[in-house]
């Protein structure tokens, strides 16, 4: 019996290596472990031995099934990776061909200006606001202390649609809509399309704006010149860049102040960008003129502060180099990509 | 504006380089745009004397002049200008000059004729005038000089740009007195100017030209606008003007017109003060200003005939406007060479009688730029008496008469402004000292006292822009110093700014992610593509548009997307997707709208997908994807078959509870042939504003615990009815437990009878109570089948 056993599992053990594959070896369990099979009758027979034989023959036999057992499971397992492996090897791709990918689009390059500038403004707590792009006169013009004739008229050439509506040439018209619906103290910036009547190499007659506007009871000329320094060492990503403020006029403003950083093209040395001169004008700003308060209802004396505007477009040709405004209104998808 | 620094030194003593010169005005607010040399360099040029002239023996247009270059040897030079002539002072290149445009200047033959130098015109030595000929010198010239020493070329002129609120700085003075206030040693005003009014016998002021035997009147009617107004009758007027004179002006930029002219020229640019010469003996029975009548033309200087407008002022004589008052002269009293008297006009016109009319009548003078600005209204009358005395050097000149008006009371008062010392400072955010704050003031002119609060102060008569306390602010602010300006940091209330609409923006990301391209285009198109894309739009035209291309407001994105498309369908795109977010116009309003347009093929070509262009589907599933920002929302898709621009067989619009959210399709075949596309492009518009209303507010929902089941159902369909109607009758009859209903197969033909289809759906069921059972689902889906039965012939599919 315990003989007979010995010489099965040597050939149970010669079956499970010589097994092609996991059908042939399903056989062999069969053969051998199965309800059928040669130990498990083998077990079935110790019911006939003496209990001291039965014992003895009954250890012999559970280990010769462990043992069949785990030859078994080292068989399957070789057999498995052995299929795997047969099957990765047709599974075998190119990695080097491009993938299937979806491209992505892009932002216009005036849109990112804008965004990083409303961001910027909006994390030191400047509201966002806009107004329409058709104005009247009032908004446009009176409001900011620009009255009819005004020899500052003609720094806009403003297209009408009758007398008294016309397109903004100015975002500077949402800082009367805005302190219409507002009190100080306030912080707002305003970005959108203006339209001036104009166009060469240097002008489109459309363009964008930004407009900020604070006032409170204490914002001074030289708060505005920090937020602004502040801000443009930020945008042209140098925290060295030169920046001065030149006194300048603007109706709606006093006193107002250009405001020119050194030339980010050649560094300040000169060169054609900044007209030899190492200064480049990226800004206007100044203290909100008493009439534009006195117009908005709001007590001069009590607030006041600041507003500043600038291009946008001019901004992101600096930034990147761009050296036709055109450029953005074309739309060249070749044009546009660099920006994605 | 332009100054010429030799004569800014005139007027001003200062140390200071031209550079420095620049950078203080610039900083000071007078920006220099460009510094350049009054001259081109040049040299070997000297004053030549015109010994004789004799004519060329082998040429008609050649003569032969014997020239006297000083150092006592006659020169011959063959010279072709026509203006030649015996006993001139002419400048003479002398062999070995070098002129501008390094032209080498050598002895040299000219049709047998050896010529030892060259006469020069003008233009030749970069002194252009607007001359012709030979550029003539004055008589005293010494002869042999170096023309550059002679003329004091060694000159710098700085361009200015002058903003609007300073009249003050259109004039040497005017920027000579802000050099002096940023810091110069000290400023020389020409005499004339500070010596007290003229005597000059006045006006009755009841009088008027057409009264008694006064050749000159003020309207009774235009006295408040015109209150100071001078006239001399001077019979005789300079023939030439003197050399450094006719330099000077070519120097500001000014042609030589007439002696007279040129002469008030320059006073003008030295003081800013305007000034008019009319030829006396053309003038009709005397000069009045008056207001123009309506229908008057003035036969202007500048060879048009303006209509002229009841609110204008006006020089009339008794045959109508001679002049535009404060604008520009009439040419049939102009001076010419062959006036031998003048009535010279000098005169303070209020800058609201003169503000926008040259710019109505499409005229820029320097006239009017510096009356519409505020002129000194002190200077007229002192000025008359500035440019007689001038003129006596000249010529011999008689005045015959002299009248003044001046109306006291209608003249300017001297503004008088209080500046605190704690305003400036609250306002500048730096303190000043008290003693700079006068300095500053003291230096720019006023007249200041200490006053509590700090100081009361008068301005001066040429400072028009000085009427509030902020404009000294700026005066101390400026003249002080910007550059002494600390840089502080806002302070305030720390609040969050209410952000901006985040649903464009996440909308614009989700274009984004799908390869669109934002574009930006003109808010302004023509009419014919507003007709194309919108006929019944009624947005505004403009009045003065640039081109008949940027005519009309837009009430439509997509005429500027098709031309953007085309411009980039031309230029080899093979795959196009762009979207502008913009504003369209209509009567009532603007409103913010998102519009995109895809054409070409539907992947960058790739070797792992099949190329194919993109169609309908993949604009509506871009649409969708955005649409999903309101889960709650349901967006009907409405079949559009009357859209002018869209394909009449794959447009829709996009209705929330029946409005109009937007609309999609295939731009019509029409639109596109006549675009030359050959490729299918599909446009969709959002209204921003109408979304933006919706709540998409997200609402948490629990899980449910047990199992979902899928179920599918294919139907056949008769093509009459719509897949969105089959798909809105099952939503409305689907219970809660339906979680989703996909269509996920389409087909149409054999076995199929025709005119029919066939549609498979896949249904996702889920309760979040229990474990659904077969009979729970048999008869939800016997339901929803019963009511799709309803709309028409609709049969499941064997």
């Amino acid at each position: 019996m315990s003989l007979s056993s010995m010489a099965s599992v040597a050939e149970a053990a010669r079956d499970i290596a010589a097994a092609a594959d996991l059908p042939a070896l399903e056989q062999i369990r069969l053969h051998w472990l199965g309800k059928k099979g040669v130990l498990t009758q083998a077990m079935q027979q110790l019911g006939q031995l003496s209990p001291e034989a039965r014992r003895e023959a009954g250890q012999l036999l559970n280990v010769r099934k462990t043992e069949v057992q785990n030859l078994l499971q080292a068989r399957r397992t070789a057999l498995e990776n052995a299929r795997i492996q047969e099957r990765m090897a047709g599974e075998r791709v190119d990695v080097t061909l491009p993938g299937r990918r979806v491209a992505l689009g892009g932002s216009h390059p005036v849109r990112q200006t804008i965004e990083w500038i409303e961001q910027y403004f909006s994390g030191l707590g400047f509201e966002a606001s806009d107004g329409p792009e058709i104005e009247d006169d009032y908004h446009n013009f009176g409001a900011l202390n620009i009255p009819e004739d005004h020899p500052a008229r003609a720094m806009h050439d403003t297209f009408y649609f009758d007398e008294n509506r016309l397109l903004r040439t100015q975002t500077s018209t949402v800082q009367i809509r805005f302190l219409e619906a507002h009190q100080p103290p306030l912080r707002m910036i305003a970005t959108g399309r203006v339209y001036r009547r104009d166009s060469d190499i240097t002008h489109t007659p459309m363009f964008h704006q930004v407009e900020g506007l604070l006032l409170d009871e204490e914002a001074s000329f030289a708060d505005l010149r920090g937020l602004l320094e502040d801000f443009l060492q930020s945008f042209f990503e140098r925290s060295d860049l030169p920046v001065r403020f030149r006194p300048s006029y603007f109706p709606f403003t006093e006193p107002s102040a250009e405001v020119d950083v050194g030339c980010v093209i050649c560094g300040g040395s000169g060169c054609r960008v900044c007209k030899q001169s190492g200064w480049l004008e990226v800004l206007g700003c100044g203290m909100v003129h008493p009439a534009v308060l006195a117009g908005a209802g709001v007590d001069g004396e009590v607030f006041g502060g600041f507003a500043f505007g600038m291009g946008i477009e001019r901004l992101t040709m600096l930034r990147y180099g761009v050296n036709d405004l055109r450029l953005f209104f074309e739309n060249d998808l070749r044009f546009l990509k660099q920006f994605s | 504006m332009r100054v010429s620094i030799q004569w800014l030194r005139e007027l001003l003593d200062v140390s200071w380089v031209t550079a420095d010169i620049a950078h203080r005005l610039t900083m000071g607010g007078i920006e220099v745009e460009a510094i350049e040399p009054a001259a081109v360099p040049f040299q070997g040029v000297v004053v030549g004397f015109v010994k004789s002239v004799m004519s060329h023996p082998e040429a008609d247009k050649l003569r032969i002049a014997q020239v006297d270059a000083g150092d006592g040897v006659l020169r011959t030079i063959v010279c072709g200008a026509a203006n030649l002539a015996e006993g001139q002072k002419v400048p003479l290149a002398l062999p070995g000059a070098v002129l501008p445009g390094d032209k080498k200047i050598s002895i040299s033959e000219l049709r047998g004729v050896r010529s030892e130098g060259m006469l020069c015109a003008a233009a030749e030595l970069g002194l252009d005038d607007g001359s012709s000929g030979l550029l003539m010198l004055d008589a005293d010239a010494p002869v042999g000089q170096d023309l550059r020493a002679y003329l004091q070329l060694e000159d710098e002129i700085l361009s200015l740009g002058i903003t609007p609120n300073r009249g003050d700085a259109l004039s040497m003075l005017g920027v000579a007195r802000d050099l002096y206030a940023l810091g110069a040693e000290q400023l020389q005003v020409p005499a004339v100017l500070s010596a007290s009014a003229a005597e000059w016998s006045q006006l009755d002021a009841a009088q008027t030209a057409r009264e008694g035997d006064y050749f000159v009147g003020v309207d009774a009617a235009a006295r408040a606008v015109c209150p100071s107004y001078t006239a001399l009758w001077i019979d005789g007027v300079p023939a030439r003007l003197p050399d450094h004179l006719r330099e000077r002006l070519r120097r500001m930029g000014q042609r030589c017109i007439h002696p007279v002219v040129d002469l008030l020229n320059l006073w003008m640019f030295e003081t800013g003060q305007p000034l008019h010469a009319f030829d006396a003996d053309k003038v009709r029975g005397g000069l009045c200003v008056r207001w123009a009548q309506a229908g008057e033309v003035l036969d202007a200087l500048d060879g048009r005939d303006l209509a002229l407008e009841p609110d204008m002022l006006v020089i009339a004589d008794t045959q109508g406007p001679v002049a535009l008052a404060g604008i520009i002269g009439g040419r049939r009293t102009s001076v010419t060479d062959a006036t031998r008297s003048i009535i010279l006009e000098a005169a303070f016109f209020q800058p609201k009688a003169i503000q926008g009319r040259a710019r109505r009548l499409s005229l820029q003078t320097d006239a009017a730029m510096r009356y519409e600005r505020g002129v000194d209204y002190q200077l007229a009358p002192r000025l008359a008496r500035g440019v007689l005395a001038q003129m006596a050097t000249l010529a011999p000149v008689q005045l015959r008469s002299a009248r003044a008006f001046t109306l006291q009371g209608s003249l300017p008062l001297p503004a008088e402004i209080t500046l605190r010392q704690q305003r400036l400072q609250r306002v500048m955010g730096m303190p000043y000292a008290a003693s700079e704050v006068e300095r500053v003031l003291t230096r720019l002119g006023l007249q200041i006292r200490a006053v509590p609060e700090g100081w009361q102060a008068t301005v001066p008569s040429h400072r028009f822009d000085l009427r509030i306390e902020a404009d000294l602010i700026e005066e101390v602010g400026r003249i002080y110093g910007y550059e002494q300006l600390p840089a502080h940091r806002p302070r305030g209330i720390l609040q969050a700014a209410s952000s901006a609409s985040t649903v464009a923006r996440r909308m614009r990301d989700i274009l984004q992610a799908r390869d669109y391209h934002e574009v930006i285009t003109y808010s302004f198109i023509s009419q014919e593509a507003q007709k194309d894309f919108v006929p019944e739009a009624d947005a505004p035209a403009l009045l003065n548009p640039l081109s008949a291309d940027l005519a009309v407001m837009r009430a439509s994105l997509w005429p500027g997307l098709l031309q953007t498309l085309q411009f980039n369908a031309k230029r080899q795109q093979e795959r196009i997707r762009i979207f502008e977010m913009g504003r369209i116009f209509s009567a009532e309003g603007q409103r913010m709208v998102l519009a995109g347009c895809i054409a070409g093929s539907a992947d960058r070509e790739s070797w792992a997908q099949t190329a194919r262009d993109v169609d309908f589907f993949d604009l509506k599933g871009d649409v969708a994807a955005m649409l999903a920002l309101w889960p709650q929302t349901s967006f009907e898709f409405r079949v559009l078959t009357s859209e002018v621009s869209l394909h009449p067989g794959q447009a829709a619009e996009i209705l929330v509870g029946g409005r109009r959210v937007g609309m999609l399709g295939a731009l019509h075949p029409i639109l596109a042939d006549r675009h030359d596309l050959d490729k299918t492009a599909l446009f969709f518009y959002l209204d921003m504003e109408m979304l933006e209303d919706l709540d998409n507010e997200r609402h948490f929902a629990p899980l449910s615990p047990y199992p979902a089941l899928r179920r599918d159902m294919a139907l056949v369909i008769p093509d009459a009815i719509a897949a969105g109607t089959v798909l809105a009758a099952m939503r409305q009859e689907a219970s809660a437990i339906v979680q989703e209903i996909r269509i996920f197969d389409r087909y149409q033909g054999e076995p199929l009878l025709a005119g029919t289809y066939s549609l498979a759906f896949a249904f996702l069921l889920q309760d979040r109570e229990r474990t659904l059972t077969e009979v729970d689902v048999q008869q939800e889906l016997e339901r929803m089948l019963t009511a799709v039965k309803q709309i028409g012939s609709i049969e499941l599919r064997a």
